[in-house]
């Protein structure tokens, strides 16, 4: 492989798209573009999330910064973050928050007037925008109503106390603050290749079959009921693999092989170039944008690179990387 | 028969106490019945509080279990009351996000009350003084050596640990009512707004108390006071802000008026504060890790806190790993949940509740490296576990300066933080410099940038020659150094000498002991 330029063809396929939730399969590519994409997805796919707070009244229990912290917190719907700008290349305004390109307002008003407890959620915060409100999830989940999930809750209020706040949502990626990563989860695992030893396999009884395949914490292995062969009056059932994707990498079926004295058992690699990612996202941008908006995050990144290919500069920043891309 | 008595400390003394049902069954068995007069509820009760919350005791070491018991549960920030908006500590910390451990014990059982929890007896998890962090046994880049831990920055910015601090300021001031008439003209102190030369009013309305939620910067008013005399001010030091919390007006038993005022600051963790798992594993924040650069399992799980696997061996706290396993159960949905020093479950059974829930038995996982996305090659013990922020801060303890206060007597710098004082430079670190070959440093340490000063010595008599003012012919008066020994200005050289040393010989001239200087040009 070394010095040989090749172009990679990934290949995608999706198992399973809720909007919160996706499970792909990422093939034919290495480590590095699948660990690049889990990267973006959870530093620098941008969203949007509440930065700056003006408490106007705040009789509540928590101090200003905790509601500002809380409220930051709370995930807001972001499917225009992308086509957004950051505050601080705004030039319509001077990142004051004052303009609709790179802001949108909220407003929360709350009193509690009664003698029951009030809970100030997400749901009460008002905004300027009705592309950007508060993410809620009782909206993609069935939740009953009578359960009253009403939002994100912010603060309490007892009777006579009362909260009145300006914040502002601006444009940020997780690098700057984890409030704006949108990734609750983003992980993968090498797609496992699981050998079996066929002929070592023989020599073991039902009892050892049965306890080899319990050692395995999740279900990767079973005996199969059809394959029972008649082995003089005792019924040996083959042991099969049912699920080779339930294998963490954990080794306690190889453990287990050494302690029975059949080393080499069973071998498991992972496969270096098929990747089975899981990802969920907080709810500000769906799970499959995520990946979307992390695959242009990381074009865009590239053509930086690729931009400044050819500048004197870039020979000097970029070095033996520069002199890759041309070609040499 | 069921009967509970309540035994005070002294009591205690005359008692013979049966450790358990099963001492006392063991007796009969032997057909040597010792006559116990009472018997624990439970064994671990005969550790106090702070001692029997700690999972897994019995599996420490005792000098560990001793450093939790005394020193950490004590320096732990927690919620410690439940009126802090009506309280004027001094000094009180509270935790933003305080939770309740994952394990349970006996001790910690009785804290509950009926009515709260899922079986009725839980106790609130604002009793406890710290929180659950998914802890990992590995290096991380060297920057968790010799007990530093690496923290996840996601986590931080997401509230872990966060705290906040209220400092109170008190003032007080005269009554009038009370004083009569006697001394109500002279110099009574009273509260008010007043330019003051010794720091900014800014933030203070004409009552001479800040306005609720003004930032106080180090070196403000924090409340305006004044008499006839002039400014009493109290002034915030160099070290100290935040932002107004309360300002409470009251009299004490005597009468006398005083303001309190409180200052807020919220910190979240930053490189050097202090943390301490239940175990005596203290450790200070070495490095704030972005969330994608961790190691992550197989599920995405990624570290709240990286410590250094050689906190362990001499150590000898078992019980953190055996927590970190049984939480790790617990949390995916064990129903092995307590951790009751000395009737503690067996490593058996947390192993097999571990496998059941489907994670490797001994608690390590397979990882990815976070940089690379590559597979580690061997497997790293994680697991959740009960973690205190300590209240030793970095930014309590910073400590450095370049020009500042000297003392008056030695001319050398002022020792103290408050005062915004140096770092002593020992006598160990002067050897060092000199191991090194360090001379010019170490001249400029001890001598250029402490207490250099000049005197004049005059070679003839080997005296020191002051600097007079006297009167030459023709009736002119000069000042410079002039030698009276020797009655001449001939022969006088400047010396650069440390004040320290100028200072000795001043004071044993006084006593009747005179030094010389042997001088050379170089």
């Amino acid at each position: 492989m070394e010095g040989v330029s090749y172009q990679r063809f990934p290949r995608v396929k999706i198992r399973e798209l809720k909007d919160d939730y996706a499970k792909f399969e990422l093939r034919e590519t290495d480590a590095s573009m699948s660990n690049a994409l889990r990267r973006v997805m959870i530093a620098e796919v941008p969203t949007i999330a509440i930065d700056l707070v003006e408490i106007e009244v705040n009789s509540s229990v928590l101090n200003d910064e905790f509601i500002a912290h809380r409220l930051g917190l709370i995930p807001l719907t972001s499917e225009k973050a992308m086509s957004m700008r950051f505050s601080r290349d705004c030039d319509a305004c001077d990142g004051d928050g004052q303009c609709e390109y790179c802001s949108v307002e909220f407003h929360l008003r709350a009193k509690c007037m009664g003698d029951q407890t009030l809970d100030v959620t997400s749901k009460d915060l008002i905004s300027s925008d009705h592309n950007v409100v508060p993410v809620d999830l009782a909206d993609s989940y069935a939740y009953d109503s009578s359960d009253q999930q009403r939002g994100i809750i912010i603060v309490k209020l007892r009777r006579g106390q009362e909260l009145r706040l300006r914040a502002i949502a601006r444009k940020g990626i997780g690098k700057d603050h984890a409030k704006w990563s949108p990734a609750a989860t983003v992980t993968f695992m090498y797609e496992p290749e699981i050998h079996i030893n066929e002929d070592l396999m023989e020599t073991l009884t039902l009892a050892e079959r049965q306890a080899w395949v319990e050692s395995s914490p999740t279900k990767v292995f079973d005996l199969d009921e059809a394959t029972g062969q008649l082995k003089g009056c005792l019924l040996l059932q083959e042991v099969v693999v049912v699920d080779h994707e339930a294998y963490t990498y954990d080794e306690e079926v190889i453990k287990k092989a050494e302690a029975m004295g059949k080393p080499g058992l069973v071998e498991i690699y992972g496969k270096e170039d098929s990747f089975i990612f899981t990802v969920e996202s907080t709810g500000a941008i769906k799970a499959s944008q995520m990946v979307l908006n992390a695959i242009e995050v990381l074009k865009q990144k590239l053509d930086a690179v690729r931009l400044s290919e050819d500048t004197v500069e870039a020979d000097d920043q970029f070095g033996e990387l520069g002199a890759h891309m041309r070609g040499g | 028969m069921g009967i509970i008595e309540l035994v005070g400390t002294e009591e205690e003394e005359d008692c013979f106490t049966a450790w358990g049902i099963k001492c006392i069954l063991k007796d009969v068995k032997e057909k040597k019945p010792v006559k116990f007069t009472h018997c624990e509820l439970d064994m671990s009760f005969l550790l106090g509080l702070s001692c029997g919350i700690i999972p897994f005791a019995n599996h420490d070491h005792a000098r560990r279990v001793l450093y939790q018991a005394q020193k950490h549960s004590s320096q732990a920030i927690g919620f410690p009351t439940t009126n802090p908006n009506i309280r004027v500590d001094t000094l009180s910390h509270q935790l933003y996000y305080p939770q309740r451990p994952l394990f349970r014990t006996m001790t910690s059982d009785c804290l509950g009350k009926p009515g709260y929890g899922h079986n009725g007896i839980l106790p609130r998890p604002e009793l406890y003084n710290g929180q659950n962090a998914i802890v990992a046994v590995n290096i991380h880049l060297g920057y968790n050596q010799e007990d530093s831990l690496v923290m996840n920055q996601a986590s931080m910015e997401r509230g872990m640990f966060r705290s906040e601090h209220i400092r109170s300021y008190k003032a007080e001031v005269d009554n009038k009512e009370t004083m009569g008439k006697k001394r109500i003209s002279d110099n009574i102190m009273n509260f008010g707004k007043m330019q003051s030369t010794r720091g900014r009013v800014d933030c203070l309305d004409d009552d001479g108390f800040p306005f609720i939620g003004a930032n106080l910067q180090s070196g403000d008013i924090v409340i305006g006071r004044y008499a006839d005399s002039g400014d009493h001010s109290i002034k915030l030091k160099h070290t100290e802000r935040g932002m107004v919390q309360k300002v409470v007006l009251s009299s004490n038993d005597d009468g006398k008026n005083f303001a309190v005022v409180s200052l807020r600051q919220v910190r979240s963790p930053r490189l050097g504060d202090k943390f301490s798992s239940m175990h005596g594993q203290k450790g200070v924040l070495g490095f704030l890790e972005s969330q994608e650069n961790f190691p992550f399992t197989i599920q995405g799980i990624v570290p709240d806190i990286v410590i250094n696997p050689h906190a362990f061996p001499s150590r000898q706290t078992p019980g953190q790993l055996l927590e970190a396993a049984l939480g790790k159960g617990i949390a995916c949905g064990g129903f092995l949940r307590y951790a009751t020093p000395f009737s503690t479950p067996s490593v058996e059974a947390i192993t097999e509740q571990l496998h059941r829930v489907g994670f490797e038995k001994w608690g390590s996982e397979r990882v990815y490296s976070g940089r690379t996305g590559a597979m580690f090659n061997s497997l790293i013990f994680m697991g959740p576990t009960f973690y205190q922020r300590l209240i030793h801060m970095a930014e309590d303890k910073v400590k450095f300066r370049n020009i500042g206060p000297v003392h008056p007597l030695t001319r050398q710098p002022v020792a103290d933080r408050k005062r915004y004082g140096g770092i002593k430079f020992g006598e160990m670190e002067r050897d060092c410099l000199i191991a090194h070959g360090a001379s010019a440093n170490l001249h400029e340490r001890l001598f250029t940038l402490s207490d250099c000063s000049e005197v004049h010595i005059c070679r003839k008599c080997k005296n020191v020659a002051n600097v007079i003012q006297r009167t030459v012919s023709g009736g002119r008066k000069i000042r410079g150094p002039y030698c009276r020994l020797c009655e001449s200005v001939d022969d006088i050289i400047k010396a650069n000498v440390p004040y320290g040393a100028k200072l000795l010989r001043q004071e044993l001239f006084s006593m009747g002991i005179n030094l010389k200087f042997e001088t050379e040009y170089c």
